[in-house]
């Protein structure tokens, strides 16, 4: 099924919670919606499902206005994040709830919703669990347990508000990987909130990233670790050093450098803000435009070579990551001075405001970008 | 662009709060009314001399003032009580512990004849005393012993969980910086208990003021001696003096509320010291 | 929010862990043990014991006799027709009530709940009084009703709406704290998952509250069966026709008929004996419902993802 979500708009008292968003989720995509706590995400999750309404804008299930149906009507699939199980009954009656609340004549006999159950706790690995009740399981199964109550009555879509939230690092990796494969097999249509980068690009196929109200931007995983779209969207998803830069036309100048960075795109000239995430510094050969740095502390920390510089030319901190076999760190000594190049950046113009006043579009907004050579 | 109204996912919310509200009305709200009506009707100067009458002010003196002395000996009694049956094990505490609710459950009719039956001169109790030259039934000290029963389970639950929930590290840290156990008691455990304590004096002097089954058998009835207000109103009603009956009545029910306002003004300190504890 | 004592959430004092570090002297505590036991005896035990001791002081004959006395059969009748009315309306009410105020929110909520405290803080011979200005002769309606030919003071509706009025917050104080504390997020699940209202509130809701509303339904009727000061405004005190059990009590006993006064007072004795014990055991079960509900179990119980 496919979702779309047109200018909606919500409220809590003064506090704008979502601010003329619009989304669309195609049919089997799994999506994740990005974001800090506050930013709109779950609210936005909530109205999908009819779990909470919108001031202004509409929802549109399978080209259908679903604005006005409620929860009951719109067949999603909801899992919560603390599981929100019904705690006095059994798991096997937790999955069967969807099922044997169906009015009369669309209510399918015992033995079939019993048969149902169980491969739906074979396809969530809890096979024999049926008998147990919620307080007997650990967090992780209880997730597994809601997610199957969720897949039984066969939902349209299914959306999970950050599913793995309240549980312990190992557990939740090991859910979300099987959460992707579950959705390989399934192909359900899938929306899930996350606050965590990682989850979200190991997980999704596109990445909704949304910043106090508003869609930041929306890509492939790929495109928006590579050509995020605002300096929050860079911020958001990874380290990132911040160095002021000047711009003429299709030239990017690093403080201290002669030789400008060159861009395919072309930029209002004057000042502006470079991006940089720390791995994606290397040293740099004598004619190429490069950062000049002091390198204060170098950490060794198994893979990684972290080292803490200061950019000669305005003093401020540059954080550097390399990997620890490549062969440049052994110039990356306490006390050495080093001439970077960037490997991959993103410029935005000096001072914009993080989110531009008007629409969802931050990527029509000027000045964004691009990159270079090695 | 279309515009939904703001509802919540669950059902259900008109019919129950539209049944709530009716329901409050009819038994509560339209009643109270008719006594806000007929003082209406009174005028203030009818109402003003039927309340400062001497035999009212009497009434009111022994009903405020035997709440009062009795919700006084509950914060003592009821902190004890609490203090053992949380901190200490010992056989029958599950019992004790139960029956401290007894003067809840038992009608306050029954409680009235027990109590005046036993303080009696010839009571199981009242003939120890009477030696003594303790008079206790048809007397001021015998309402007092009432409230003293009726209020006791008001100081022990609100003491109780919080007993329960003070961290034993409190008292470990004034022990390893030296306290006595009583000084311990003293300056740790006492104010953090102050505000339950509080709310359970609140709450049993709340409960003895207007109080009438099981007082009106032992307090003797004697006009501008052992004659509680209640009591009063239930006399000026026999003799359809309906106006004196709503004048008394009135002062007791601002009081009534007065106090029902101080003591959620109470449970929300006693909540927010928990919180920032 | 108000909590009086009497619907405090009940706490789970039977089995949990005590507080240690308990460190009085063994003798200070051997005496404050004796010293709240010696309260609890006189207070509350001896009055108990009481009881019951003097409705046999005159034997068993006696006893036996005052019970299928006509009049106070009459009164039992009527104490069990009011509490048979009182109790699922307040019970109804409170369970409304509590869906209203723990799964929505809506302006005036804390207003709504100070009124249902209100019968609380009110005496009941006030209680008692504001029907007799409402229904009694003189009263604002009285007219009207002594044209229809209705009698409500004075006769068996009164009792029931005096009685009403006073037992009218409990159920709802229980319930209230109790269903915001579960949340509403099973609800949302259920209606997510297609369930219909009713579906909801039978499925889902009610066994989450059962024993917490059981505690209130056993407030109530101990309430119910035991006012006395509001039912004495608006009855008539007519023997056999308008005395529950607590009246026929006091007028047993204005007219020295001790012994049986008291044995009529001992049946009530046993109901609040009946309301401890069940109060006890719904406590404890309440207590045990949330340790469960807290719990989890610990990864690597079995069925761990492959």
């Amino acid at each position: 099924m496919s979702i779309e979500v047109r200018e909606v708009c919500r409220n809590f008292g003064r506090f704008p919670a979502l601010r003329d968003v619009d989304l669309e989720v195609r049919e089997g995509e799994l999506v994740a919606l990005l974001g800090p706590s506050g930013s709109g995400k779950t609210t936005l999750l909530r109205i999908i499902a009819g779990l909470d309404f919108a001031d202004h804008g509409t929802v549109w299930l399978d080209g259908v206005d679903a604005t006005r149906l409620g929860a009951r009507d719109r067949r999603v699939g909801f899992v919560f994040q603390h599981y929100a199980l019904f705690r006095h009954m059994s798991v096997f009656d937790n999955v069967a709830f969807g099922l044997k609340v169906r009015p009369r004549r669309a209510r399918k006999p015992s033995a079939a919703i019993a048969e149902r159950v169980h491969e739906l706790l074979h396809l969530v690995q809890l096979d024999g669990f049926g008998a147990r009740m919620p307080s007997q399981l650990s967090g992780g199964q209880r997730q597994r347990v809601a997610l199957a109550r969720a897949l039984a009555v066969e939902p349209r879509v299914l959306l999970l508000d950050e599913p793995f939230g309240a549980l312990d690092a190992r557990v939740r990796r090991d859910l979300r990987r099987w959460l992707r494969r579950l959705h390989d097999e399934l192909h359900v249509t899938t929306v899930f909130v996350t606050h965590d980068q990682e989850e979200a690009m190991e997980v999704a196929d596109r990445i909704v990233v949304m910043d106090r109200g508003r869609v930041a931007q929306v890509g492939t995983v790929d495109s928006v670790y590579e050509n995020p779209a605002t300096p929050f969207v860079f911020e958001f998803l990874g380290n990132a050093n911040v160095i002021p830069v000047e711009v003429r036309g299709r030239e990017v100048f690093l403080p201290g450098s002669r030789a400008p960075l060159v861009t395919d795109s072309i930029h209002e000239s004057g000042a502006a803000v470079l991006y940089v995430r720390p791995a994606d510094l290397r040293v740099a050969q004598p004619d190429q435009p490069a950062l000049e740095v002091i390198v204060d502390q170098v950490l060794r920390t198994g893979p990684l070579v972290r080292a803490e510089a200061r950019v000669v030319a305005t003093g401020a901190p540059l954080q550097i990551e390399m990997p620890h076999l490549h062969h440049d760190t052994r110039d990356v000594v306490p006390g050495a001075r080093l001439h970077l190049r960037l490997l991959h950046w993103s410029v935005y113009p000096s001072a914009a405001p993080a989110q531009p006043e008007t629409g969802h579009d931050a990527i029509g907004v000027a000045a964004t970008r691009r990159r270079t050579t090695a | 662009m279309a515009t939904s109204r703001r509802r919540s996912p669950l059902p259900g919310f008109a019919p129950a709060l539209g049944l709530s509200l009716v329901y409050l009305a009819l038994v509560v709200l339209i009643p109270l009314a008719a006594l806000f009506w007929k003082t209406a009707s009174l005028g203030w100067g009818e109402l003003f001399a039927t309340v400062t009458s001497p035999r009212v002010l009497a009434s009111y003196r022994l009903s405020f003032g035997a709440a009062l002395a009795a919700a006084s000996v509950n914060v003592c009694l009821g902190l004890l009580v609490a203090w053992v049956l949380v901190r200490y094990r010992f056989p029958g505490r599950a019992l004790a512990d139960a029956l401290v609710d007894l003067p809840f459950a038992l009608p306050t009719a029954v409680a009235g004849i027990t109590l005046t039956t036993l303080l009696a001169r010839n009571g199981q109790v009242g003939r120890f005393l009477a030696p003594l030259g303790i008079e206790v039934a048809f007397t001021p000290l015998g309402i007092t012993v009432a409230l003293v029963f009726i209020g006791l389970p008001f100081v022990v639950r609100q003491v109780q969980p919080v007993l329960q929930d003070l961290d034993a590290e409190l008292e470990e840290a004034a022990a390893s910086l030296g306290a006595s156990r009583l000084q311990t008691f003293h300056l740790v455990l006492l104010p953090a208990l102050t505000p339950a304590l509080v709310t359970g004096f609140a709450l049993a002097f709340a409960r003895g003021v207007g109080e009438y089954g099981s007082v009106v058998f032992i307090s003797g009835n004697m006009p501008m001696k052992t004659e509680i207000a209640p009591l009063l109103i239930i006399t000026k009603l026999e003799q359809y003096d309906y106006a004196g009956a709503t004048a008394i009545a009135l002062v007791m029910l601002c009081v009534s509320l007065a106090l029902l306002f101080a003591i959620n003004g109470l449970q929300r300190w006693g909540r927010g010291r928990e919180r920032a504890a | 929010m108000a909590h009086s004592a009497v619907s405090a959430l009940p706490r789970p004092h039977a089995g949990a862990a005590f507080a240690p570090a308990s460190t009085e002297p063994r003798l200070v505590r051997a005496l404050l043990i004796a010293a709240a036991l010696g309260v609890v005896g006189l207070l509350l035990v001896l009055p108990l014991c009481a009881v019951f001791g003097y409705a046999l002081s005159q034997g068993w004959r006696v006893y036996a006799a005052t019970v299928v006395d006509h009049d106070a059969l009459a009164a039992v009748r009527l104490t069990l027709l009011v509490a048979a009315i009182c109790v699922p309306a307040n019970t109804a009410f409170g369970v409304a009530a509590a869906w209203a105020i723990a799964k929505f929110d809506f302006r005036g909520k804390q207003l709504l709940i100070s009124l249902i405290d209100l019968p609380f803080a009110v005496s009941p011979v006030v209680a008692g009084l504001i029907y007799v200005l409402l229904f009694g002769m003189q009263g604002l309606l009285g007219p009207w009703l002594i044209d229809h030919d209705v009698r409500i003071i004075f006769a068996v509706p009164g009792i029931v709406l005096a009685t009403a009025f006073v037992t009218f917050p409990f159920v709802a104080r229980e319930l209230i704290p109790l269903m915001q504390e579960q949340g509403d997020e099973e609800e949302q699940a259920a209606i997510s998952l297609g369930a219909s209202p009713w579906q909801i509130f039978r499925r889902v809701t009610l066994p989450n509250i059962r024993f917490g509303l059981l505690y209130g339904v056993v407030l109530v009727n101990a309430r119910a069966m035991g006012e006395f000061g509001a039912v004495s405004v608006v009855s008539g005190h007519v023997r056999g026709l308008t005395n529950t059990m607590p009246l026929h009590v006091e007028i047993l006993y204005n007219e020295y008929q001790t012994a049986a006064a008291f044995t009529v007072a001992s049946l009530l004795a046993l109901l609040a004996i009946v309301t401890l014990v069940a109060k006890s055991v719904l406590e404890w079960r309440i207590a045990q419902q949330r340790r469960a509900h807290d719990d989890e179990a610990p990864p690597g119980a079995g069925g761990e993802l492959r």
